[in-house]
């Protein structure tokens, strides 16, 4: 967003006591970046709404159990997130992600995604195969460690592992190929 | 943390660009939340209809035997013809599969000679366990469970099956597709421990579970369908796209 303004606590509250432009407002303000999310994590836009509506309507319903309501953002997200990975588990069946991969490199330097623009790594993030995707979007981005991944997607740790590998090798010959292609 | 990482998560909310249609909003504030608000999940109420509708089903059953023997007119034989439980398959034709076998196997052969009440209570019962079992013996509850669940999957699927799909092809739906052939495998591997120990509590709550997931299933495929089409219908692209179909 180019303009932030901040939530006052008090909007949180009204919205907990079922103010509907409370609620609205925090829907305005936040909408934008869980639907990424879950764009980035379903990979379709369809999907992505459906579990966007789900996450917000969860949320609505549990917000009088938020005790600090500074850290709505992060509770928000929270939900948005095991809500992608209730919807993960529920397409994908567990083969999807059994696959094992040779161990890749570390990745030193990241010069490579100077001039990329962050939107394309978003479209590309997005179209990741399935399976490597969420585990790409779970470790990256919302920042869960191989072990909370493999826990929540009931995988080992050495598929999470292989799997991001995967994903980071995918997007880099596409960004650079589209790089390359377009300038 | 390597060092593509770091990048990506320093900046993710860079990564935020895309923004929600309209009809989003519209959907959560209709939802009404109470204070302490309760939402009932979609899975919830299709487990709820179908308690229903098996309820309904184990009434109409048992209000069946119970019914006395009519009044004798002439005697009516039907001879009874094997027929295997329907299976709930994504073939098209299953559903007119079970109705054309009950009209044309059906013979019934009319005889003006007296009877007694005794015999008139065997055809009535077995003209009435030809339209609800095949099998010799009486229909169990769960058979007719099965039937009943068999004959709504297998109408949605129909209806899927016919709706045409714009904007994108069947292939898009993989994911749909790869659901509904593992839960079909789940209910043979079911079908199959029937067979080899019976029916027992188990097996009976992991059929209905898989019907409800198919039920479920079947639901959402159909709701992506139509949604996209609207959206085909809203913001047209000029040129006239010949539709696809789900061969489920």
């Amino acid at each position: 967003m180019d303009q932030e303004y901040h939530i006052p606590a008090a909007v949180v509250r009204k919205a907990s006591q079922g103010d509907e432009t409370a609620r609205e407002m925090l829907y305005q303000q936040y909408a934008q970046k869980m639907y990424s999310i879950c764009v980035r994590m379903t990979g379709n836009r369809t999907d992505a709404e459906d579990l966007l509506q789900e996450a917000f309507i969860l949320a609505f319903s549990k917000i009088h159990q938020l005790k600090e309501t500074g850290l709505f953002e992060p509770w928000l997200r929270k939900i948005v997130v095991n809500e992608c990975i209730r919807f993960t588990k529920r397409s994908f069946g567990k083969q999807h992600f059994s696959e094992e991969l040779p161990d890749i490199a570390e990745e030193v330097t990241t010069g490579w995604m100077d001039g990329i623009e962050f939107e394309q790594i978003h479209k590309e993030i997005r179209n990741l195969p399935d399976g490597c995707r969420e585990i790409f979007n779970l470790y990256v981005v919302e920042d869960y460690s191989h072990g909370e991944i493999a826990r929540e997607l009931n995988i080992s740790e050495s598929t999470s592992k292989s799997q991001y590998h995967r994903a980071r090798q995918l997007l880099k010959e596409r960004l650079l190929k589209q790089f390359v292609q377009h300038g | 943390m390597d060092e593509f990482k770091k990048y990506v998560f320093e900046n993710r909310d860079k990564l935020d660009v895309e923004s929600p249609g309209a009809q989003v909003w519209q959907n959560i504030s209709s939802n009404k939340i109470g204070v302490a608000g309760k939402t009932v999940s979609m899975f919830s109420k299709w487990a709820a209809a179908a308690s229903i509708l098996v309820a309904a089903t184990v009434v109409i059953y048992f209000s069946i035997q119970k019914q006395p023997a009519a009044k004798p007119v002439a005697k009516v034989t039907v001879e009874p013809q094997k027929q295997s439980i329907p299976e709930v398959t994504g073939r098209t034709d299953s559903l007119s599969h079970l109705s054309s076998s009950q009209s044309s196997e059906q013979v019934i052969v009319l005889e003006s000679k007296e009877s007694n009440s005794r015999e008139i209570n065997n055809t009535v019962q077995k003209r009435y366990a030809k339209r609800i079992s095949p099998a010799k013996k009486p229909q169990s509850a769960v058979d007719a469970l099965q039937e009943n669940y068999a004959t709504i999957i297998n109408h949605q699927l129909k209806k899927l099956n016919a709706t045409p799909i714009y904007a994108e092809d069947a292939d898009y739906f993989h994911m749909f597709k790869k659901q509904w052939y593992d839960l079909e495998n789940d209910e043979k591997e079911i079908r199959k421990d029937v067979q080899l120990y019976g029916l027992t509590d188990n097996v009976v709550e992991h059929l209905i579970n898989i019907y409800q997931e198919k039920l479920s299933l079947l639901k959402q495929l159909q709701a992506e369908i139509n949604k996209m089409n609207n959206r085909v219908k809203q913001n047209p692209t000029g040129e006239q796209q010949s539709p696809s179909y789900m061969k489920l």
